[in-house]
């Protein structure tokens, strides 16, 4: 039987990298390094889950999705916590955009919603099926996570 | 000729009192040396016998009034100078009596005098200074003219000197009369070109040469820097943190070139050059900041300190002029209250400096300078030590006292206890001795006498003199004690307290301990407190000493929270750990020194949470299974990323964030301890120090040593890392900085606002409050929060009345709203008023200087939040602020069941 195929969503290396050295006897993993670039690869690939990075400070300004001029409303005209708040946020406008081109595959965020309860609540019924795990989570919570999400 | 007069009289006695009869002729020198010794008790007693004696004798009139006006028995004095008539002395010295209560008046009686001494310079001089005070500065600088030509230029003395100066200093405030205030100050300096006005002049000339040059700077204020210059300042302000200032000098002129209307710069500029010691440079920069942002309170403060500072008290009324002025801007400031207290003592202001102390206590009646402020207030309010009771009479005389003397002690005691007549009294007191010098209950009594006049020298004399025929009498040592303290001898003061509690007196421990707390040796005045508690049953001290025990406690418990609070509580190490006493400060420390340092130690915290943690140290547990496993290269690459073996690393990456942690804390004039002191910390510097330690046998070629024990490190390590570590620094970074919004926050802001002088007198609109849910919370800090309300409110509600009148009507509204895609809330705060005048989100946030919102626009900004002028229904236009909703975490840590894998809604 075939590894499932995780989509890995991050603007660096490090989750590509760790889950491969620690986990690549259960999936196979491939990476995209922006929300554009991830649409393409959901648009032409086949893909058991997502894993999803929240914070994409290391891609271009042009490539992060979002309106950046709704973004610098939001901060009274500044670009400059527009762009960071874009940036912090980058993983919720490509879940969205994900979901909004009819991607339903299981996602495992990697965020730490223990401290937003509220929030979580909200984006759980949003954007479902859907699940996260903290920043300290180990490669064996991943493993157990990603088996779920690509069974769902 | 008046002086001339006094001084022929001083010096001839007799002559004045030769027309007197052989008995009131002695008594009326006796009057006069009383008067010339400033005995004016005994003064007055004497003049009040001779004029009932021959009332037609103006000169024991004119003594009596002036012994009373000593004595502070104005009406008095006043009614005896008024039946004087036109006599020149009467009147000059009436002028001189109401002249701070009615200048007008007094104004009007040196005018009468400069008829009645026709040629007379000096009555010009005082109706000047009278006019001053009367703030009528048109005849004040006439009066002034009039003597200069009178005595002459060159003979001018110092008091037309400070006159003319007080005359610049008034016409300085006005931008029509600058020149006028410039041209009194150079003749000042020409007057007296080497002595202290001359220089007073001058540095008021290159002072108002600054205003100048900044206020010309501060037409059409201030401007805000550019996103990258803003970068720039940053790395200046970090240049002068690290005490690069040679670099930070040279690049902030580059900045000033680029900006050269930017306050923040001017700002840094200041606190560069005071890092200089280079004063006037400082001076110079802040006051151009002021003139561009007249709003922002920082450097109004940072002036305000160097005016204190630098100008050897000449210059605190300017100094308490700023920080009052930033308290009214940033009322959340404090501890300026204390310091503004202080300024005020010397500027000899001590009504204003107990209501500082008491605003201080009624703001923060929990802060770190409360118990300061009750000091203050205790000194402030610290009346006359209460003399200590009187012995009853006996029936007989004491042993070895004489029955004459003896009776002249009971007729004292009469005047004093039953007539109140304390001037009688003490002559009759004086006889007794004079008849028995080591009659202690005379002696006694006369320190008590003394004690109310208040002669707290002669009260001490009599009382050593007391203690010495008879020691034990602990009243009397304890009252000793008080009158040495008030003399401000206290280290005498506190041996004869610790003598009086020997010897039984209950007070006298309640008096150490006050002594201990203002010298802050807090411990030893809970103890003494402690002791006086167990002894004392009530008493005039009782209610005091209970108020310091609670301000002590309440110290106690702001220190222990300082030092076990913030993270430390989250590890749940022992706080006797903590206690041991080591220098420099914890994370926690800092904090509650330096809220506003949070933004920047969160970031931090953050960045180890998820550039250090994350993805790295996350995966021990997984390489200690491989280890186990025989799997050696993925645990080796690990330790390679981990190490930075070959390229940047995990652990140097850590290391670097803990030294910037360091640097940032240097900024606020903070040394941390992070390697001993902080309980955070010092686990996670020791966790690195052992991965290191643990990462140096796995790899990077093979893996040395015992696998299992290995393992077992790895594990550990990522419990105290991934666990405990990483829990605590979210719970440091979350949990800090949150204000649950309530409605008493929302009505005391307003209250505060309602309380500024600036509405004395004002029909205020009592404005509609409305809170969507109780308890909202807010990323924001109290402090910050409130100035932000305060300022918006106090803005709203003086442009809704001054263009509104009686129909002014102000509303704040608070509410949530959500974001769709992102999932964050934000809290809406809406100021809304009737007023017509418009405003848009172009003005206000261009920093719009002229109406107070300058901070607001910079909270806004720090506090990541919006603001903009919305339409608001019942109202012409509101003012909106956005910001950041907190959540309040559930269980640290759980996986809950609702993030079990969220199914699509079937």
């Amino acid at each position: 039987m075939s590894n499932a195929r995780v989509l890995v969503i991050e603007d660096g290396r490090e989750y590509s990298e760790s889950l491969g050295r620690f986990l690549s006897h259960a999936f196979d993993f491939v990476r995209a390094g922006d929300g554009n670039e991830a649409m393409t690869l959901l648009g032409t690939e086949r893909f058991d889950a997502v894993f999803l990075d929240m914070r994409f400070d290391r891609v271009e300004p042009e490539q992060l999705l979002g309106d950046m001029e709704a973004a610098a409303e939001r901060f009274s005209g500044d670009r400059e916590q527009a762009l960071r708040f874009l940036e912090n946020n980058q993983g919720a406008y490509i879940l969205a955009a994900l979901r909004k081109a009819g991607h339903q595959l299981g996602v495992v965020w990697s965020y730490d919603f223990d401290g937003e309860p509220r929030r979580w609540k909200h984006m759980a019924k949003t954007y479902a099926p859907l699940t996260y795990l903290s920043d300290n989570a180990s490669p064996q919570d991943i493993q157990q996570r990603l088996t779920q999400a690509a069974q769902s | 000729m008046l002086l001339l007069l006094a001084t022929l009289a001083q010096a001839e006695p007799s002559l004045e009192c030769a027309a007197l009869d052989p008995l009131t002729g002695p008594l009326c020198e006796q009057a006069i040396e009383h008067a010339e010794a400033e005995r004016w008790n005994k003064a007055a007693a004497a003049w009040k016998i001779v004029r009932e004696r021959d009332h037609s004798f103006d000169r024991a009139t004119l003594g009596l009034a002036r012994a009373r006006a000593k004595q502070g028995m104005s009406a008095e004095a006043e009614s005896l100078y008024r039946s004087l008539g036109l006599q020149s002395d009467a009147i000059e010295e009436l002028a001189q009596l109401i002249e701070e209560s009615r200048p007008a008046e007094a104004m009007g009686l040196y005018k009468q005098l400069q008829t009645l001494e026709l040629g007379e310079a000096r009555p010009y001089l005082q109706e000047a200074g009278a006019a001053l005070k009367a703030e009528d500065l048109v005849r004040c600088q006439r009066s002034l003219e009039r003597f200069l030509e009178l005595e002459g230029f060159e003979m001018a003395p110092e008091e037309s000197l400070t006159l003319m100066l007080a005359i610049a200093g008034v016409l300085r405030q006005d931008p029509e009369k600058r020149e006028e205030a410039r041209s009194w100050l150079q003749r000042v300096e020409q007057m007296d070109p080497e002595g202290p006005m001359g220089l007073q002049a001058g540095e008021r000339l290159d002072r108002m040469a600054v205003e100048d040059s900044a206020s010309q700077l501060a037409v059409g204020g201030g401007e805000a820097l550019l996103p990258q210059q803003r970068d720039q300042l940053e790395e200046i302000r970090s240049d002068l943190a690290a005490g690069r200032l040679p670099r930070a000098e040279r690049e902030i002129r580059a900045l000033l070139d680029e900006a050269p209307r930017s306050p923040e710069a001017w700002a840094t500029a200041g606190d560069i050059a005071r890092g200089q010691d280079d004063s006037p440079g400082a001076e110079t920069a802040w006051l151009t900041a002021i003139a561009l942002d007249p709003e922002e309170a920082t450097w109004r403060v940072r002036y305000g300190r160097l005016l204190a500072e630098d100008y050897a008290g000449r210059r605190n009324k300017e100094a308490a002029a700023e920080l009052e002025r930033a308290l009214t801007l940033r009322p959340s400031w404090t501890g300026l209250y204390v310091e503004l207290a202080q300024l005020r003592i010397a500027l000899g202001d001590f009504e204003g400096a107990k209501q500082a102390s008491r605003d201080y206590l009624r703001v923060d009646p929990g802060g770190e300078l409360a118990l300061r402020a009750e000091q203050l207030l205790g000194d402030l309010e610290r009346e006359t030590p209460e003399p200590p009771a009187l012995e009853t009479l006996l029936a007989k005389p004491p042993e070895g006292i004489s029955t004459e003397a003896w009776e002249a002690f009971k007729r004292a005691k009469v005047y004093l206890e039953d007539r109140d007549d304390d001037e009688t009294a003490r002559v009759e007191a004086e006889q007794a001795l004079s008849l028995a010098p080591d009659y202690v209950d005379a002696l006694n009594l006369l320190a008590h006498l003394q004690l109310r006049e208040p002669d707290l020298d002669g009260a001490l004399k009599s009382y050593q003199r007391s203690l010495e025929v008879r020691p034990d009498q602990p009243q009397i040592v304890l009252a000793v004690g008080y009158s040495l303290q008030d003399l401000g001898r206290e280290k005498e003061a506190a041996q004869r307290f610790e003598q009086a509690a020997d010897l039984g007196a209950e007070d006298a421990i309640y008096a150490l301990a006050q002594l201990a707390a203002d010298r802050g040796d807090w411990r030893q005045a809970r103890q003494l407190l402690s002791d006086y508690f167990a002894q004392a049953s009530g008493g005039q001290n009782y209610t005091k000493a209970t108020a310091l025990a609670e301000a002590l406690e309440r110290r106690h418990r702001l220190e222990l929270a300082a030092i076990v609070g913030g993270a430390s509580l989250a590890l749940g190490l022992p706080g006797a750990w903590l206690l041991a006493r080591r220098s420099g400060s914890t994370l926690a420390e800092l904090l509650a020194r330096h809220p506003e340092a949070y933004r920047d130690v969160a970031s931090i915290l953050s960045a180890i949470r998820h550039e250090v943690l994350k993805h790295n140290t996350t995966v021990l547990p997984a390489a200690a299974e491989a280890l186990e496993a025989g799997r050696d290269q993925p645990v080796i690459e690990a330790f390679d990323h981990l190490l930075g073996r070959g390229k940047d690393g995990v652990c140097p990456k850590y290391w670097g964030y803990v030294t910037e942690l360091d640097a940032l804390a240097k900024r606020y004039g903070v040394r941390l301890n992070l390697e001993r002191r902080d309980p955070l910390f010092s686990r996670m510097n020791q966790a690195f120090r052992d991965l290191e330690k643990v990462g140096s046998s796995l790899g990077p070629q093979e893996i040395d040593g015992d696998r299992d024990r290995h393992a077992q490190t790895l594990r550990a390590l990522s419990l105290v890392l991934n666990q405990d570590s990483y829990l605590a620094l979210g719970r440091l970074i979350r949990e800090v900085c949150v204000l649950p919004i309530s409605q008493d926050f929302l009505s005391e802001c307003w209250q505060q606002v309602a309380q500024e002088p600036a509405f004395a007198g004002k029909a205020l609109p009592e404005p509609e409050l409305h809170l969507g849910e109780p308890g909202i919370p807010v990323r924001a800090f109290k402090r910050e929060m409130s100035d932000l309300l305060v300022n918006l409110l106090r803005n709203a509600a003086q442009v809704a009345i001054e263009e509104r009148g009686e129909q002014a009507r102000l509303g704040l509204f608070v509410d949530e709203e959500f974001d769709e895609i992102t999932g964050l809330e934000r809290v809406v705060f809406a100021v809304a008023d009737n007023a017509l005048s418009k405003l848009s989100d172009d003005m206000i946030r261009g920093r719009y200087i002229a109406r107070g919102l300058g901070i607001v626009v910079e909270l806004v900004r720090r506090n990541s939040g919006q603001i903009r002028v919305e339409a608001w229904p019942g109202y012409e236009k509101a003012i909106v602020v956005r910001l950041p909703r907190a959540e309040v975490a559930e269980a640290p840590g759980t996986d809950s069941v609702a993030n079990a894998m969220v199914e699509e809604e079937a």
